[in-house]
């Protein structure tokens, strides 16, 4: 029986363990199995699932590293499967380099966006979508080619197993076939997904900028110190379906790709954040525009998208939070308009953070000020002009 | 690998066609072709007891004879065997090809290219199935195909030739001689259409002239 050992997956939970385990597959077993494992993980069949991966590799005499071998055995156990399966698996210590072909050109995005729409206003913390084609089969049974990978990127609050599932299953029922590749947080990309996001397009993006560097080669360490993240509300752009990309004569890892397509939004709502370099070209929306504060700011010229964009992680988690509880609530806080029903409570002011630059302490500070007031405010009213909330539907007829 | 054992297989795994999920069956039978009896042994029963699939007799005497050879679990081996009838399948077969499929059927010209007059392989016919009264969209091809050897290895090669042509969960049955049909392979083959004939063919019609 293969000896069981923790890994560098240590504190990881079984399901995740797993789920990136075969991200470092992708490109070595069919996207079938990758898929059909990924629906099982989801599902809470994590036996289901190992037992899938391990006789993919096992049958198709894939060879593992050591360290998998243990991972999959490690899994085995833990999800009660039977852990001598491991043994059969073809260990090599020198892994074959898989090459693969991917290539940005003929609209791999074409449609995604429309057939994600509402999936990406439901998960959570999504931060980018970006697709590509393979070219080169994958596995000992491959599928058709070419083959349409989507590039899927979370923030520390999405499930991976859960979103590889809910956009495969979105993107099949829209008839379009893919496979789908979520990495969170805290995991390396491997070969194969650098490679893929290189020359993907962005299907869509939060505007982090953070979202589209951590697919492409790095050439300096990569730096982990935590960065303001814009507002989450999604600025989606997507290309026109009726757009055509132009082909990138070189495609260069340096160089931002931006479609020359027009762009249209997916979901309308949130000023327009500072452009990333792999955003397409954003829309301000005109409502958000129009939604002007009651007071006088006293950061200077300094606009709205501006100070949203500069909101400190635990804010973002708070917007993303009422967004998926009431996208309207959220668009509110988003817009610095809180609703005369709730009152908005932002976390405690952390200017400590050693992240945080002299001019976001100023900005959380002025954007606290600016809530705490908008509170009073409205509780006064509110006892004033009581009678009014009856209404309900529209917090600012008063 | 004992051809016993391997035959006792592939005929338990032609025989769970239509009661088991196809995304499960095509894989089973790639692993079957691969010679990897070992992750069978493991996975095949306890698939079946999730997915509720009961075996009558025959059947149960097949997995008996190709897996506990191979260390499969006795418990979750006898629990497979069940007491009522089988469930029927609920699909229908049809002999034409759904709209969808181009006026050149390109799988079957692949097909025609592959097996017409090769060694060990008799009839190459096709069905489409339908789950009930579904619509054209649902159409699945079914591959109907007798050999005198090698089933489970030709059984993988196809498979692996419709996955690439883009059929994630192709539908490959080939028969062995003196084969009892079950009656799901009775239904498509009463409506279905002949592809090509291999080498063997003479002597091994499904269908008659």
């Amino acid at each position: 029986m293969v000896e069981v050992h923790d890994g560098p997956m240590d504190g990881f939970s079984v399901p995740l363990r797993l789920h990136n385990l075969l991200l470092a597959l992708a490109g070595r077993i069919d996207d079938s199995a990758l898929t059909e494992a990924r629906e099982l993980i989801a599902r809470a069949h994590i036996d289901e699932a190992v037992e899938l991966t391990t006789g993919t590799l096992i049958a198709g005499r894939i060879p593992v590293s050591e360290s998998e071998q243990r991972e999959l055995a490690l899994v085995l156990e833990m999800s009660r499967s039977d852990a001598t399966l491991a043994n059969d698996l073809l260990v090599e210590d020198h892994e074959p380099m898989h090459t693969h072909r991917f290539t940005g050109d003929n609209q791999p995005e074409f449609g995604l966006a429309e057939a994600l729409d509402r999936t990406l206003q439901v998960l959570p913390d999504v931060r980018s979508v970006h697709a590509v084609w393979r070219n080169t089969p994958a596995g000992s049974v491959p599928g058709a080619l070419p083959q349409r990978v989507v590039l899927v990127e979370l923030g520390p609050e999405g499930n991976p197993p859960a979103v590889a599932f809910r956009v495969d299953t979105a993107l099949r029922r829209a008839g379009i076939r893919s496979v789908v590749e979520v990495s969170g947080p805290g995991i390396p990309q491997s070969g194969y997904h650098q490679a893929a996001g290189a020359v993907a397009t962005p299907v869509w993006v939060t505007g982090s900028t953070h979202s589209a560097p951590d697919y492409r080669p790095d050439p300096a360490p990569p730096q982990r110190t935590p960065e303001p993240v814009p507002v989450p509300e999604p600025v989606a752009e997507a290309p026109s379906r009726h757009g055509h990309r132009q082909p990138d004569p070189e495609p260069s890892l340096a160089e931002p790709v931006i479609p020359v397509a027009p762009v249209v939004p997916i979901v309308q709502s949130a000023p327009a954040a500072p452009i990333a370099p792999v955003t397409p070209v954003t829309m301000p929306e005109p409502a958000a525009e129009s939604a002007a504060p009651d007071r006088p700011r006293t950061a200077g010229s300094e606009s709205r998208a501006e100070r949203t964009s500069d909101l400190t992680p635990a804010e973002v988690a708070q917007l993303r939070r009422a967004l998926a509880e009431d996208p309207e609530k959220g668009r509110e806080i988003a817009a610095g308009k809180p609703s005369m029903h709730e009152v908005v409570e932002l976390p405690a002011l952390d200017l400590d953070d050693p992240s945080l630059s002299e001019r976001d302490r100023a900005l959380l500070r002025e954007l606290h000020e600016e809530l705490a007031e908008r509170e009073r405010a409205e509780a006064a009213r509110l006892r004033l002009n009581g009678a009014s909330r009856s209404g309900g539907d529209s917090p600012w007829s008063s | 690998m004992d051809p016993d054992i391997e035959q006792s297989l592939h005929e338990l795994l032609l025989r769970l066609a239509g009661r088991t999920p196809d995304q499960l069956l095509w894989r089973f039978r790639d692993w079957l072709g691969e010679g990897a009896m070992g992750t069978l042994a493991r996975t095949l029963p306890r698939s079946l007891l999730k997915h509720r699939i009961d075996l009558d007799q025959a059947e149960y005497r097949l997995l008996v004879a190709g897996l506990i050879p191979h260390g499969a679990d006795w418990h979750q081996v006898s629990s497979t065997l069940g007491v009522d009838d089988v469930t029927e399948t609920r699909y229908t077969f049809t002999q034409s090809a759904p709209e969808w499929v181009n006026s050149v059927d390109s799988v079957s010209v692949l097909l025609h290219a592959t097996l017409r007059g090769r060694a060990d392989v008799g009839e190459v016919r096709q069905s489409w199935r339908r789950l009930g009264v579904s619509s054209e969209s649902g159409a699945k091809r079914v591959l109907l195909v007798t050999a005198t050897a090698g089933q489970p290895r030709l059984t993988g090669e196809l498979q692996r030739v419709l996955r690439v042509m883009g059929d994630e969960e192709p539908s490959v049955e080939v028969i062995p001689p003196r084969f009892d049909l079950p009656g799901y392979h009775r239904a498509a083959l009463a409506e279905s259409e002949l592809v090509c004939v291999g080498a063997a063919g003479a002597g091994h019609r499904l269908v008659a002239a």
